[in-house]
Parts: C-alpha cells; structure tokens; sequence
C-alpha cells in the first residue's frame, strides 16, 4: 500500500483512532479509541505500514517476492513452503533502514522512561489493515512475542511479525481469494507487558444469576492466567453497578499465583500472609469497576473484561484492562431459554 | 467339567483392577442380597454398556460412566473419569447439542423410548412359552438378552440427561434463593407429580374399595394373602373379582417383582400375594381414606411453592427459570417410571424367559429344577439349549448354589480399596467427577453434626416434617408383611416394590440415600418424613421401638432406650 507524505513511521496508541486503520491496523487502532475513552490499556506504540513500506520497498525485496511467488504453480504446496521460507528469511536478514530503527528504539527508550525501566518488557504483535483483515483470523497471523527486553530485541520481533506475512498459510490464503503480493502491508504494535501485582476477570453483569445491576469481579496475585484458566479459587467482589458501592468481598484462600522471574513465567503459592489476604484495596476495585461500566456503554452489551494492577506505575495510572469483549452466557437478550439453560448446565462440568 | 468364573471376564481380579481403580463401590442397593449368577451376568454386562453408553451419547464433560465388577453375588462399581482438560472441552463441545432435547423436548423423547421398549416387550410376550419349540425358547432368549442390552441404554441416557438439568436447579435454587436440595420447599418444589406407580397403587387402592363393595373385605382380612387367590376362585364373586385383578395384572401391574433387581422371586404374574397384600392394606386402613386428596393436596403445596419461589426470582431471571424448574422437575416422575417400564418390566421378562428354559431344562433332567437356570450363564444355556437331554449341568449348577448360599451368609465389604487408599479418597473422587448419578443417588450430602441436638443419628432431609411411631427394621424384601399402619421404615434403602407400603407408614430412615434416591422422592409424594445418610440405622434401631424422626432437622431419637 503505498504510503501517504507526511505520516509517521512511529504513532504512539494514545494519537491512533479508527481513522489510522490503513496505517496502523485493527488492533492498534482499537487501543486507540479504547485510551480516548478513557479505558486504560498498557501504554505503547504502533509501527506503521508507512515503515513496512519503506523497508520492502527499498533494496528491491518487494519486487523480488513478487517474482519468487509467480513463478511457482499454486496448487504446489511444497513448493509455495520452501519459497516462503526463503522470503522469510530475505525478509529478516535485510537490514531496517536506519531512521526506521531509530524512531522504534527511541520510541522504546520513552516507553521504558515512562515506566522507570531502561528494560522494559513488552509485548510486539501484528497488527493488520483492512483488507488483511479476514485473513488474519483465518490464517491465524496473530503471532504475538510477549516478554520482549531491550531495543535490539524489539527491533528483531518487529522484523520477525513482518516476515509472518509470508508463512505459507497466509501466502495460500491470498492465493486463494486474488490479492496481489505486492499489495500486501502491516502495522506492528509494541505496548509494555502489565507487570502485575495483581489481575483477574470481571463481568459487568453476574453472570450466573444474569443479574445486570450487579457487577462481578474476581482476581488473585499475579498475572491473570490463574483466574482464567480457574486454577484458583479467586478473591470474589460484587459491586453494586449504579452507585459503585461494594456488595460482598469474599476472601478465598489463593495457593497458587503466576508470577514473572527473569524472563519466564513461573507459578508459585504466594507468600503465607498473601494467600489468606485480599488482592485488591477497596480504591483499585471502584476504579476498576469504572472502567468495566465505561466498556459496557461503549459497546452497549455486558462485557467480560480482563485486568491487570501493575506495579511499576502509580494509582491509578496503573489499573488497566487488558481485554474486553461481550459476555456470551448470560446477559445475552436474544438468548433463547434452552441456550441459557445450556450455558449453565455445561458450565457445572468446569469446576 | 471345567467351570467358567460365574461372570467369565468381569469377574473382579484384585490385582488387575485395583490398578485400573483404587477404589470400588459396591452397589448396596441393588446387590444386597447377593446376586444369582444368571442375573449378575446381566447387570454387570449391560448396567455397564448402559452407563458408558448414556454418558457418551450425552458426551458428559468429566466422566464416562462406570465400569462393574462382579464379586460373590456383589455389583462393585468404579468411576470412568475424563482426566485431560483439552478432552473435557471437547466432550463439552458435543454435550451442548446432546443434551438439548432434554431442555426442549423430554416428553417426546421419553414417550418416544417407551413406546419403543414397549414393542419389544410385546414382541417377546407373543411368544407362547409352554408350547413353544426349544429353537424358538433360545430364539427369544437371545432377543430377552438383546432387549435388556437396549434397556440399559435407554436406561442411562435418560437418568444422565434427566439429572442433570435437576443438578443445575439444585444449585441456582441453592445460589439465588439459599433451598438446597435438603430443605421442605425445595421438596415441595419436586414433588406432586402423578407418574405410573402411582397408577398402579391407586388402581389397587379401587381394588380395595371394589372388595369392600363387593363385601369380599371379610374373606380379605381373614384369608392370608398366599391363600388369596384360591379362596376367591372358590365363589362366583369372588371369581369376578379375581378376573379382573388378573386383567389388571397382565395389563397393568403384573411385570414386576418384588425385588427390583433379581430374577429368582416370582412376578406378580406368577404369584400375585404382593398385589392382595397391598390390597389388604388398603382395607385395613379403612374406606375414608382417600389416596387422590393426599396427592392433590401435595400437588396443591407444590403449586405453591413454585409461585412463592418465582416471587423471588428477579423479573429477567423468570422465563428462564422456570423452564428450568419444569425440565428438573421431570427427576421426580422419571425416577419412578423408569423402574416401572424399564427395570420391572425388562428382569420380568427375562425371568419368564428363563424360567422357560428352566422348566425344559428341568423336564430333561440337566437340571434339578427350573430355578436352577440362574446359576447357569448364557453360554451354558447356549449349550444346552436345543436338546438338555443330552447335557448334564447339574455339577455347575450344584457348585455355583453352594457358592452363592456362603455368599448370602458372608456378606459384601461396601467398598474395595487400593492399599493406602481413604474412604475419603475414594468419596473426594466421586464427587469429583460430577456425576449427576452418583451425587443425587449414591453419594447424597453428608449429615452435618449438631450435638446440641442430643440426637441418636444424625442424617440428610430427604423430605421434610416429624413423625412419632415404631421403629420397623427391614433387611429384606420379605420381610416388607411385617410393616404395620403407623410404623417407621429403618431400612438400609428402599426401591419400587416397597412405594406401597409408604401410604401406611409415618416415616422412614435409611441408611443411605441422596435427593433422587427412591425413599426420598417416594417420602415426598407420599408427604411423611424422610431421614437418609444416618449410615448405622439399620444396627442403632430395633425392631419395635419408639422413635422421633425429624425431617427438618435431619435427626431420629430413640425415645425407648
């Protein structure tokens, strides 16, 4: 696609908004317009397509793809592998040209300032335009290299989320349904790892009772796998959702926690006096409950939102939500009775 | 001649399935007394095929049925669990769909399965046994054997599918309005439905009042029951009344034993003392009784239960609820019907398949006398089926007998164990895999102490309200004569058979029992207090004591010591 003058190679998520969708994606568009709501997501950066652009245009490498691609049969499977290697790997020996550099790794430099982190980890994934849009999720170009430190690695995973345009998956796709090769772009999305303190789910609106004037939210310590997956009995909030006054805590007793040490992510009990206490102070559920009633009259359904508390930012700039999407077993107007009845009675097995 | 273990293949091997399952139940319901051979062989074959095939069929997320073992005339059970999570997505995927008819359509698909065995058992039954060659005998013992093959299949499908919408309200009702399952409105919310027990009791209650109109209560009252039959053939009225008691039998009640799970005692076919026994009991309660108001007047509480419940049930909540309330519902009528179509019916016919076989076999002298054929296997009936005459089975016979009768006196253990392995261990499984089955039916809550109480045996509610009488200890199906009006059942379980004798007695204590257990759901048709999970009953309580049994409060006191 090519690239309008005067756009950035760099664009902080907090100046993306939907109307950046052909230079930034869908996914770094959306965490744009989530920051303006006032839905705080972990802070980061989109690397445009006006840099992808510039890096397969220059040194020839577009053209090159284009001639390796034609020139093989496309019902040739082997074939259509061994030449998507081969792109793959021109793609991540070719050097970025050096401004394009720069501009990413002094876009980490402030992102680790803002943080107090020279070293910050964060998480680089693709991000794609509009007409990749369906072959992302068909294709499953949702590659995402999470826990990534320091600029030289950055730099690397973004070469390495380019180079994943060419898997031979996404190269039989686009086959398939005619879109040229050349025309082929994406958008990389670097944004910091929640370094969680504490993290969990919350739905805003009880999903088992289906009653929508109540908010649920539950966490343990460390990140949020242990209470998505259910490996724990979680710390149980409700929250009245007109006035924000707080229900029920119900304390559980947290024997495992998933926490990061080094580069990798172990699970661990918490420490003695942790497990019996609760994850969240009175102030961090309220303002986390404010951002789940801002979600839900955003998309104007239930959502069932995931969060974090991160340790190296200050309250409240550290309550984030780190997914958000509509809550499918209850809530659900159009719902028939038997699907609900459904809903529940096959969730009695996932205890 | 080489003897065959008594279940060839499914007998339990300690050191081989104790490593598949450290722990194994024995199923005290339907095994105590132990089991003849001929009916073990039945049960542990397709009890077994049903279970795993009920739970496949549904694609239950977290288990796959039982598996059986027969040991001494024992049925010992052990849980299939799913083990991997990815596998429980994925059963929970198809379950979705499996279960649906349930929520949406579970009248046709139960009418649809007992229409379906009912044409069997009517396909089995044209047979003339007396007259008929031994290659047709053998024919339809195949098809009795194939037919309680699909049986057990219906059997499962329907009693996994039925429960587990109950298990679900169970909870909500628990969650949203703080009834568990132990608890009177909860009890009025499940019961109060007319099912085909019911029919049949209230067909012998007509019975009752017909003899007495007829003024045939005297000859009832004086005349043992195992006389009955005789003694009303011997007068024109009595003639009457007997033709159409024998209607009713062929039509209506005769399929049945009075041990639910065994073929050796007669059906009320072949000796209807059962039938005029209840019957008598009728009679001695006297005419003013009237069994339709008793179950209006349930089925009134439960009306309104369901309207106070509802009440509290937020406004969005509502549509959805009582759909739900409706399908778990459903767990009250099932219980009952499915013994009668399905277990009654099915071990009937397989007895008077046998019992056929029995007689030629007898008559040809390779056994000693037609009840020897439960202590045969089919393949040795296979064997010997077209011409007896030339086979002597009676050493098998003679063995297995000796065998069976040191059963009967030694008793079953309740469980096997791995060594090393807990009763706690083994309970923690159960309720583990979620099995809607053994929660509600086997396992059932357990009794919460409560010193304060003073308490003589603590257990369950498995229906509500307190009742004061004599204590009457019943081990065993024959001993059910010995119940008077008034009395408290002690028994370790009850099952079908016995759903008569709960319109004369004022409550009842078991020794094991959960929400869907038969004592628990007949106790609350029948409206009289029911306390089950006090585990010792049947040895803390005598015979002929006076006891205070309290439904709501899960207690029973000795009040003679």
């Amino acid at each position: 696609m090519p690239s309008k003058k005067g756009t950035k190679n760099v664009i902080w998520f907090k100046n993306c908004s939907t109307k950046d969708f052909s230079q930034v994606g869908g996914k770094n568009a959306n965490l744009g317009e989530m920051l303006r709501l006032g839905l705080r997501v972990p802070p980061g950066f989109a690397v445009t397509t006006k840099a992808f652009n510039t890096f397969i245009d220059r040194g020839r490498v577009r053209n090159e793809i284009v001639r390796t691609l034609s020139q093989i049969p496309p019902e040739n499977i082997h074939a259509l592998e061994e030449a998507g290697r081969q792109i793959r790997e021109r793609i991540e020996s070719t050097p970025i040209p050096k401004n394009i550099v720069k501009e990413i790794k002094e876009a980490y430099q402030k992102l680790g300032d803002l943080c107090g982190n020279p070293d910050i980890p964060v998480a680089v994934r693709s991000s794609a335009t509009s007409e990749d849009t369906k072959m992302a999720s068909f294709a499953g170009l949702h590659d995402s290299y999470l826990w990534v430190r320091g600029e030289g690695e950055v730099v690397q995973y973004v070469l390495k989320c380019w180079a994943s345009l060419f898997t031979d998956r996404v190269i039989a796709y686009r086959n398939q349904i005619g879109w040229p090769h050349d025309k082929v772009t994406i958008s990389v999305g670097v944004q910091k790892m929640v370094n969680a303190k504490c993290a969990g789910v919350m739905f805003t609106i009880d999903p088992i009772m289906g009653d929508a004037n109540k908010i649920v939210v539950e966490g343990n310590w460390g990140l949020g796998e242990s209470v998505v997956k259910g490996e724990v009995s979680p710390d149980h909030f409700l929250v009245d959702k007109q006035t924000s006054e707080i229900l029920e805590k119900n304390c559980a007793q947290k024997l495992v926690c998933y926490q990061l040490e080094g580069n990798k992510v172990v699970c661990r009990p918490p420490s003695p006096e942790k497990q019996n206490q609760l994850c969240l102070k009175d102030e961090e559920l309220v303002e986390i409950v404010r951002l789940g009633k801002i979600s839900e009259t955003h998309y104007q359904s239930a959502q069932d939102l995931e969060w974090a508390i991160d340790v190296d930012l200050p309250f409240p700039e550290n309550v984030f939500l780190v997914q958000t999407r509509p809550v499918t077993s209850a809530g659900k107007p159009k719902q028939s009775n038997t699907d609900i009845i459904i809903d529940m009675m096959s969730s009695l097995f996932r205890r | 001649m080489k003897f065959y273990d008594v279940v060839p293949g499914l007998d339990f091997m300690e050191e081989y399935d104790l490593e598949q399952s450290p722990a194994w139940f024995l199923d005290a319901t339907h095994s105590v007394p132990p089991w003849t051979p001929m009916f073990g062989w039945f049960w542990i074959n397709f009890c077994r095929h049903g279970m795993q095939y009920g739970a496949e069929t549904l694609s239950l997320p977290t288990v796959k049925g039982w598996d059986w073992r027969f040991k001494d005339g024992g049925g010992y059970l052990t849980l299939l669990m799913v083990d991997s999570d990815k596998e429980k997505a994925e059963r929970e995927k198809k379950f979705r769909e499996a279960i649906r008819p349930f929520v949406e359509n579970y009248e046709g698909l139960w009418g649809g399965y007992v229409k379906e065995i009912l044409k069997r058992y009517e396909n089995l039954k044209t047979l003339d046994v007396s007259t008929a060659s031994n290659i047709k005998l053998l024919e339809n013992f195949e098809e009795t054997i194939d037919t309680c093959r699909r049986m057990w299949e219906i059997h499962m499908h329907m009693m996994y599918g039925t429960y587990t919408p109950y298990v679900l309200f169970e909870q909500l009702c628990t969650q949203l309005l703080h009834i568990d399952d132990t608890h009177p409105t909860f009890h009025k919310l499940v019961a109060g439905f007319d099912n085909e027990s019911f029919r049949v009791d209230r067909r012998l209650w007509e019975f009752s009042k017909k003899a007495k109109e007829m003024g045939l209560d005297g000859l009832f009252m004086q005349t043992p029951s195992k006389q009955m039959k005789a003694k009303l053939g011997e007068s024109d009225k009595g003639k009457t009344f007997l033709k159409e008691f024998d209607e009713f039998l062929e039509k209506e009640a005769g399929w049945r034993m009075e041990r639910m799970a065994e073929i050796n005692v007669p059906t009320w076919q072949e000796d209807p003392t059962p039938g005029f026994e209840t019957v008598k009991m009728y009679l001695k309660k006297g005419g003013e009784f009237d069994l339709d108001q008793d179950r209006k007047k349930i089925e009134k509480e439960r009306k309104d239960a369901e309207k106070e419940v509802l009440g509290k049930i937020a406004p969005e909540q509502k549509s959805w609820f009582s759909m739900l309330m409706k399908v778990a519902q459903n767990c009250s009528r099932f219980s009952e019907e499915h013994n009668h179509y399905l277990d009654l019916y099915t071990h009937a016919l397989m007895r008077r398949s046998c019992m056929a076989l029995g007689n030629r076999f007898a008559k040809s002298g390779s056994i000693n006398q037609p009840e020897d054929i439960f202590f045969l296997m089919p393949d040795e009936v296979r064997k010997a089926g077209i011409n007896p005459d030339k086979l002597n089975l009676k050493p098998i016979v003679q063995r297995r007998r000796k065998e069976w009768e040191e059963w009967n006196q030694n008793g079953n253990p309740p469980a096997i164990f791995k060594e090393g392995f807990t009763l706690e261990q083994a309970i923690g499984g159960l309720v583990q895999s979620l099995d809607p089955i053994a929660l509600k039916v086997v396992v059932g809550s357990m009794p919460v102490p409560k010193p304060e109480l003073k308490a003589d045996l603590m257990g369950t509610c498995g229906s509500s309200g307190v009742a004061e009488g004599i204590a009457r200890v019943v081990l065993r199906d024959e001993d059910l004569p010995t119940i008077q009006k008034g009395d408290i059942l002690v028994a370790m379980s009850t099952s079908p058979a016995w759903t008569p004798v709960f319109s004369m007695i004022n409550g009842v204590v078991v020794d094991r029992g959960a929400s869907l257990s038969h004592a628990a759901i007949v106790g609350r048709e029948y409206g009289i207090p029911v306390v089950m999970n006090v585990f010792t009953g049947t040895q803390v309580i005598k015979s002929g004591q006076r006891i205070r049994v309290d439904g709501n409060l899960g207690a029973v006191f000795i009040l003679d010591k």
